[in-house]
């Protein structure tokens, strides 16, 4: 992985890591933490290593955790050492024009590509077509004769196609969410997965929305357009909110904003829960704010709004922040 | 990144080698389907091979590269039963779609590679911190180990994961 951090920051940052982990941690900590993190950008990397290095065990769902423990522990008695982790960039291997190798199972070889809470990632396709993945999210990229396919698992990615440097037609370029497909039809777009329905933003161009359950010739939704579809269609379609792709940039835009939103979008970036109180859903916030800064963002609110923060739980700080009345 | 065999060395191979190595994988897994499988994989990893050229003896290679895939494959497959009897022997039933599962499940084989090579107390310290949420004062009473312990084995586990062995 990322090779060009110096051996010893990592290991700076697993302490920290290790220090937040304890379940016992102080604000002191926490803000010892951030302290060291904001310090150097080289620190920062480091702490985004070690963040990466242990996402995949934020990929097991609560209510499974127990199963899963002790399958991960009755199962390690009689392991060999040193197996190692086997990667295959997909995109890259079917960019070569090698289309005759079918079969090929969807959990074994897909090419794997997540980022952790608070990171943002860009990535070039063997194709040329750029992605931004935003915070906490996960896709896997699935490249063939039939199809540029690239399967949304959570969270969001900007896609930016690239241009055809040949008349040749070539497969068409589709997003997978679990309600259905987004197909770029020249074009650059945004694609939210949320729970139990997609958001779909376009910024250049068009795209046909294949809903998985929907009949018929797929809607096309047009520059400047969102539109959120479950799989049986459409469910609201609108002209998107300026600034709404402004996270592309690292930037969280907001415009009369209800403080629920705000504070729902900022917790996406959170590696602590953020929640709003009841009493201070309804006020509205306007102004840009720092997403990979949510403790600065949420001192911004402080200074705008009558509202401050407090722990969740005041005996266990790691339990999140609730944004309250002041 | 690796470069890309050309398809044609491994189309050769495929021709030539394909017959006994799903013969050879069908006697192992009991399942001609799970073999054919196996098989693909196999070849997959050859079209990947940096260095596929310079491959002198291709039955002992393709046996070797499949031999690996198997493991993990059986791998896999230890730790989905693993973890469907830890479900079934769960007080409340757990909701959980077939492809949920199959998520959980890829998830915990990385997991579990990510793990690989640690100490047994190390991987449940590091485990039960990170799936459970226990504290370390807690996890400590569990193992039956003092809390400094704790810290020093989710630090092991930590670098571990990221990539750093320490002597």
């Amino acid at each position: 992985m990322s090779s060009a951090i110096d051996p010893a920051l990592i290991e700076e940052a697993a302490h920290w890591f290790v220090l937040l982990a304890s379940g016992e941690a102080t604000t002191d900590d926490r803000a010892a933490c951030t302290g060291w993190r904001t310090a150097d950008a080289r620190h920062e990397a480091a702490w985004q290593h070690i963040s990466l290095a242990t996402a995949r065990l934020a990929d097991i769902p609560r209510q499974h955790a127990h199963a899963s423990l002790a399958a991960l522990t009755t199962c390690g008695k009689d392991k060999r050492p040193g197996r190692r982790r086997f990667l295959v960039q997909l995109g890259i291997l079917c960019a070569t024009g090698v289309t005759a190798w079918q079969g090929w199972r969807h959990s074994d070889w897909s090419a794997d590509q997540r980022t952790a809470i608070g990171e943002q990632r860009d990535l070039t396709l063997a194709d040329g077509s750029q992605l931004r993945l935003d915070t906490n999210t996960a896709i896997d990229i699935e490249f063939s004769a039939s199809a540029r396919l690239i399967r949304l698992r959570r969270g969001r990615i900007m896609v930016a196609t690239a241009h055809a440097s040949s008349p040749a037609p070539r497969p068409p370029f589709l997003v997978e969410s679990a309600e259905g497909r987004v197909e770029a039809l020249g074009t650059q777009f945004v694609v939210q997965q949320e729970s139990g329905s997609t958001q779909v933003t376009v910024l250049q161009a068009r795209v046909a929305l294949h809903a998985s359950l929907a009949k018929g010739s797929p809607p096309i939704l047009a520059a400047g357009e969102t539109a959120r579809f479950g799989r049986q269609g459409i469910i609201s379609q609108e002209a998107a909110r300026p600034g709404s792709s402004a996270w592309i940039k690292g930037i969280l835009v907001a415009d009369d904003m209800p403080l629920a939103d705000f504070v729902a979008e900022l917790a996406r970036y959170s590696s602590t829960p953020l929640e709003c109180a009841p009493a201070v859903r309804q006020l509205r916030i306007s102004g840009t704010y720092p997403l990979v800064d949510t403790e600065e963002a949420l001192a911004a609110i402080g200074r705008i709004l009558p509202v401050s923060t407090r722990p969740l739980r005041p005996a266990d700080p790691a339990a999140g922040v609730i944004v309250v009345a002041r | 990144m690796n470069a890309i065999a050309s398809p044609q060395p491994v189309a050769e191979l495929y021709r030539e080698h394909h017959g006994w190595l799903h013969g050879w994988l069908r006697k192992k897994l009991g399942c001609t389907h799970q073999a054919a499988d196996l098989v693909q994989d196999t070849f997959i990893e050859a079209l990947l091979a940096p260095s596929l050229d310079e491959v002198r003896e291709p039955r002992a290679w393709l046996t070797t590269v499949a031999h690996r895939i198997m493991v993990n494959y059986l791998r896999r497959r230890e730790l989905e039963r693993a973890y469907l009897d830890a479900i079934a022997s769960h007080p409340e039933p757990l909701a959980c779609s077939p492809e949920e599962r199959a998520l959980i499940v890829e998830a915990l084989y990385e997991i579990d590679t990510l793990l690989d090579g640690l100490p047994t107390k190390v991987r449940q310290a590091f485990l039960l911190s990170q799936l459970e949420g226990l504290t370390y004062a807690e996890i400590a009473g569990r193992l039956g180990v003092s809390l400094s312990m704790i810290k020093k084995y989710m630090l092991r586990a930590t670098l571990h994961m990221a990539g750093i062995v320490r002597p």
